[in-house]
């Protein structure tokens, strides 16, 4: 159990249950006033790497991928965000990086990976077929294929970038009535919930980079209880519409 | 408080059309085995929770409907 508070994320117990199903010790209300507020690990100590990168590098945000913003504009490389990962705003993001993929594909030689990028095939295949760094986030290390050269809790560009590398993503998605109506969505609301099927793919394509606070369960694999969650968010901010 | 559902709606399973096997059956066995179209009344979820529900077909009714509060389901066909 001491070991087990220390660390971060779920934790499932199978428990039995003897009966009668009942009991009044002990007393969960003492019980738990015992436990105090959990509290960060004192003696977290984050390993750093500095990460040497080129005009053949792309940083890749999914899913808790806190972190890749900073990384992609401190090195000058173009992000490719997935919606649901916070990080898909500033000047490096690349709206519609699905489809600059299709002809860039083959000149992306390394990835910096930040969180766990779970949407589309194309992300998958370069994670696969490149050099991979990874930043350790919420979900661990994310190593799919096994083929980490090296991971790390904080990492750090070193290098040179063509500024040319860059510009070449640009691409505008066109926008077809899906586009429209998710583009529209994701402009008009400051706080967002993606439910886990087709339009947050939509949006992966179509979503200009923005400052917005976003989830998605798809994270954890979860496509039940999205109206739970969402109902979670606004109490827990109970905010009035802009 | 305020919640607000979306809903693109085109009666599920268009993410289905991603996958090969869109391309490999013919369109009605594709529509029967994968997509399974459904068809939900919304509204009258939306009632039954007690919710305003509103029909959009265009992005202007869309725009007209995101100004209520509350809680909010829209409902906005693809």
């Amino acid at each position: 159990m001491i070991d087990a508070t220390e660390k971060h994320g779920p934790v499932q117990l199978n428990l039995q249950f003897d009966l009668p199903l009942s009991a009044q010790e002990p007393d969960a209300n003492s019980v738990l006033s015992g436990l105090g507020e959990s509290s960060e690990p004192q003696s977290l100590e984050l390993s750093e790497l500095e990460v040497p990168v080129d005009s053949h590098t792309v940083v890749i945000a999914g899913a808790g991928g806190s972190g890749a913003r900073a990384f992609a504009e401190k090195a000058g490389l173009p992000l490719l965000a997935e919606p649901s990962s916070g990080e898909r705003s500033g000047p490096n993001a690349i709206t519609d990086y699905l489809s600059a993929l299709e002809t860039l594909e083959g000149q992306v030689r390394k990835v910096v990976v930040f969180g766990k990028p779970t949407l589309s095939r194309p992300i998958q295949r370069l994670i696969s077929t490149s050099a991979l760094y990874v930043q350790v986030s919420r979900f661990g290390n994310f190593d799919p294929f096994d083929s980490a050269i090296a991971s790390a809790q904080r990492l750090l560009p070193s290098g040179e970038v063509d500024a040319a590398w860059l510009e070449s993503w640009r691409k505008e998605p066109e926008l077809d009535k899906r586009g429209e109506f998710v583009r529209f969505v994701w402009e008009n609301s400051p706080r967002l919930l993606f439910g886990a099927s087709d339009l947050i793919r939509v949006a992966d394509r179509v979503a200009r980079p923005k400052e917005i606070e976003v989830y998605s369960n798809r994270g954890l694999s979860g496509i039940d209880g999205t109206v739970s969650t969402a109902i979670g968010i606004a109490q827990e901010n109970r905010m009035s519409l802009p | 408080m305020n919640v607000r559902l979306v809903v693109g709606n085109d009666n599920g399973g268009h993410i289905f059309s991603r996958l090969e096997v869109n391309e490999l059956l013919p369109k009605e066995s594709f529509e029967r085995l994968f997509a399974t179209p459904q068809v939900v009344d919304l509204r009258s979820l939306a009632a039954a929770y007690g919710w305003k529900y509103f029909r959009c077909e265009s992005m202007k009714e869309l725009e007209a409907a995101w100004g209520e509060t509350g809680f909010v389901l829209i409902d906005y066909g693809l």
